[in-house]
């Protein structure tokens, strides 16, 4: 029994692997595709009644996440998003942190109250979320309308912004 | 908006723009501090908010940053 040539049939293996693949020449990718972000103003610095709310629409970009952001100078008040199975009702629990009869009033521009999107909402058997690492296993974005509602005895301000973030 | 009621918040807006006092979380006014600010003397009977400021009033009022 004659031996064999192992370079030889490496060699052979890798021409036929490359014709097979059409690979003119070596291909290598180096680096890594960065996660994006990018900031909208959904509500410019709008004047919502005592006791009264404010919607904004809101349209999915496909983000990974996303963050609402809120300044606010009254309080309580609260933050609400429109459930995605239904068209009528708005829950506070589409959010991380939740903003129920919030009683922190957020008047400093780069310090807003920052709460997640959740794409679910608590009920029907749903747990709501207790950590942020359990919210961001919900985290998404869909189209719905989010709301502000001014709980307190004065005109409120309400900036509303979204930081949408897609991840790799 | 009768012009007289337009012109009368412009001015009181600028009134508020021009005594503004820089502070540590608050470096340079803004579209929210303008409109707070205006809310906080009751006056807003209109409810404006900062989009008529955009539409309606002069730099640097119309640029601050939202």
């Amino acid at each position: 029994m004659g031996l064999f040539n192992l370079s030889e049939i490496i060699g052979t293996l890798k021409d036929n692997v490359s014709k097979a693949l059409k690979v003119k020449g070596e291909v290598e990718l180096t680096g890594s595709i960065p996660s994006q972000t990018a900031i909208e103003t959904l509500a410019n610095a709008v004047t919502v009644p005592a006791g009264g709310s404010y919607d904004v629409p809101f349209t999915s970009q496909g983000e990974t996440e996303s963050w609402i952001l809120i300044n606010i100078d009254q309080q309580p008040w609260t933050l609400r998003a429109r459930l995605p199975w239904t068209t009528g009702t708005y829950s506070k629990q589409n959010f991380f942190p939740q903003r129920d009869a919030h009683t922190t009033i957020y008047t400093v521009v780069s310090a807003p109250a920052a709460s997640i999107l959740l794409d679910m909402a608590a009920g029907g058997g749903i747990t709501a979320p207790t950590t942020m690492q359990e919210a961001m296993l919900y985290s998404g974005s869909y189209g719905t309308v989010i709301r502000v509602e001014n709980g307190g005895s004065s005109p409120a301000t309400v900036t509303v912004k979204v930081r949408r973030k897609w991840r790799n | 908006m009768s012009e007289g009621r337009k012109q009368q918040i412009i001015d009181k807006l600028q009134e508020i723009y021009d005594g503004f006092v820089p502070s540590e979380y608050d470096p340079e006014p803004t579209m929210f501090w303008l409109i707070s600010s205006y809310n906080a003397t009751g006056q807003n009977i209109e409810l404006i908010g900062g989009n008529w400021v955009i539409e309606n009033c002069p730099d640097p009022l119309k640029s601050l940053p939202i």
